[in-house]
């Protein structure tokens, strides 16, 4: 096990090494005037938040993880495995919560390590062509969201599920939309076969809006119940609809920008983390809507130059 | 003994193995043969845990064969971002001599990235680290794809001594020659379930029979173009 935590120490030095110390240097001073606000502001943001963004954090890289095959291969439970990892994930931000003087909000940050109980996203992404049943109400060229919903139908239960406590308490809405969000990541993973890929721009944008269309309505007993129980909320209830939109566009199209045929998976947890991440945290949305209208952009022109053989 | 009896998997209506059974004795090498899309990497994951089987049994020593008891050596190995290939290994098993005792049968870089090994260098530190596992029931799914002329003979040899672990050893390969080489039996799947089992001695026969059911068009075709 303390190998494990070496070895993790090593791979994160070695990207940092190749990612270029001095560019991440650079960037850290010229952004100082973004993240420092939004750091001060940390200071006092209450433990239930910093819990929730740990969940979402360390979910999003745990439902996107594709080495499930390696860590049945190692001496150890895959749960401990998964536990170090994601200790060793949140540590850095549960560090900084404790310099900054939020001691509450650190521990309630390791909230995330209960992700570990959920099924390891490489390993159902891996098998997620394979259908196992089939998905009612979602038409088959609806494929990503058939499939996510095949390789994490717990994970879309709960949501559902935590959806209907909307009328109830906004926390319950809350926690619906957080997991959507979480959700949202591991929809596009699979995107074999090519013929997925629409032929036109026109049909790109229909199968994204479809996309839209089919999580709204998943959504939609959370947005009336809140619309109806938390009026007070009604600016939240708008947030959670822009935030689920602008992660979309910036999954779909990102994604599809980057799928060329052979390419089973298209993991980028990361990119999903930082998309969340930015969805999430006040403000964020502003850098992930240019961020989203990007990958579109992307998507776009790619179908342009995308030939098929 | 690894024992197998009435295995069925299905992908959705799809069924892939059908009551599949097959009977493999400790120390024995056993080929699994079958075209592409016949069920061998679903039979491998359902042995090595990673599927569970819709119905029948498996059992290694009359007890359900468990997770651990099976080393899996992937067509398409996972390896980490930025992890060399002795901290690859250590990860299955943290301890040097056994390392140093078994990585000397491949000349690898070691201490350089996995990553950046070739296909064939990353096949090879694989089945390294299946080695490394020294569990009763060895699992290679394709082991010979990708890896060069000399460690293809290296990974035969090792696997014709793999009897002495005193555990089973199943091979897939889409090569029959390299089947014929290494394995004790070799069985056919087919229609999802073993339609043949095929000793030592008959394996000429079975080399015979399989290029005439899979080349013996091509002679009318060619004929009389001389």
């Amino acid at each position: 096990m303390g190998f494990l935590i070496l070895v993790r120490c090593q791979q994160l030095l070695r990207l940092l090494r190749a990612a270029g110390w001095g560019l991440l240097l650079v960037l850290l001073v010229v952004t100082a005037g973004v993240w420092a606000p939004g750091l001060l502001r940390l200071s006092s943001v209450p433990p239930f938040w910093l819990s929730g963004l740990g969940l979402l954090l360390a979910g999003s890289v745990h439902l996107g993880r594709s080495d499930g095959s390696f860590i049945h291969q190692m001496p150890f439970p895959p749960w401990q495995t998964c536990l170090i990892d994601t200790a060793l994930l949140l540590l850095p931000g549960s560090l900084l919560l404790v310099a900054i003087g939020n001691w509450p909000a650190a521990l309630a940050f390791f909230a995330g390590l209960a992700v570990v109980v959920l099924p390891l996203g490489g390993l159902s992404g891996r098998w997620r062509k394979k259908a196992r049943f089939k998905v009612l109400f979602l038409p088959p060229d609806l494929f990503e969201l058939r499939s996510a919903v095949r390789g994490l139908p717990v994970g879309w239960l709960l949501a559902f599920l935590l959806q209907l406590g909307a009328g109830w308490h906004i926390a319950a809405f809350v926690g619906a939309v957080v997991l959507v969000l979480v959700l949202l990541g591991t929809v596009f993973e699979a995107l074999e076969p090519k013929e997925l890929l629409p032929r036109n721009r026109r049909a790109l944008l229909r199968k994204w809006r479809r996309n839209a269309l089919a999580l709204h309505l998943f959504f939609s007993p959370a947005y009336v119940l809140a619309l109806l129980w938390q009026t007070e909320f009604y600016w939240l209830i708008l947030y959670a609809a822009v935030a689920i939109e602008c992660l979309l566009a910036l999954l779909f199209f990102y994604k599809y920008a980057l799928w060329y045929p052979g390419r089973e998976q298209l993991g980028s947890s990361v990119f999903t983390a930082i998309g969340l991440l930015l969805v999430v945290l006040p403000g964020g949305i502003l850098v992930a809507l240019p961020m989203a209208v990007w990958a579109g952009w992307k998507g776009l022109r790619r179908q342009q130059y995308f030939t098929y053989d | 003994m690894l024992q197998i009896s009435e295995l069925e998997y299905a992908y959705g209506e799809k069924p892939v193995l059908r009551g599949l059974g097959l009977e493999v004795a400790a120390g024995e090498i056993h080929g699994i043969l079958g075209q592409n899309g016949a069920g061998k990497t679903t039979l491998f994951r359902l042995l090595a845990g990673w599927l569970k089987p819709h119905a029948g049994t498996v059992h290694w020593q009359g007890e359900a064969l468990a997770k651990q008891q099976t080393a899996f050596l992937e067509t398409d190995p996972y390896f980490y971002p930025y992890l060399s290939g002795m901290e690859y290994l250590r990860l299955i098993r943290n301890d040097a001599d056994r390392i140093q005792q078994w990585s000397q049968i491949f000349d690898l870089p070691l201490e350089e990235l996995a990553e950046d090994y070739s296909t064939g260098m990353q096949k090879k530190l694989a089945f390294l680290g299946v080695l490394l596992q020294e569990r009763p029931l060895l699992i290679l799914d394709e082991p010979f794809n990708g890896v060069d002329f000399a460690g293809n003979e290296v990974m035969m040899a090792v696997i014709r001594r793999s009897g002495l672990l005193k555990g089973a050893t199943l091979i897939s390969s889409h090569v029959l020659q390299t089947l014929t080489h290494v394995c004790d039996r070799i069985s056919l799947l087919k229609d999802g379930h073993i339609a043949h089992i095929v000793e030592r001695a008959d394996f000429p026969a079975l080399e015979a029979l399989i290029r005439a059911e899979t080349t013996g068009h091509l002679d009318q075709l060619f004929e009389g173009w001389d």
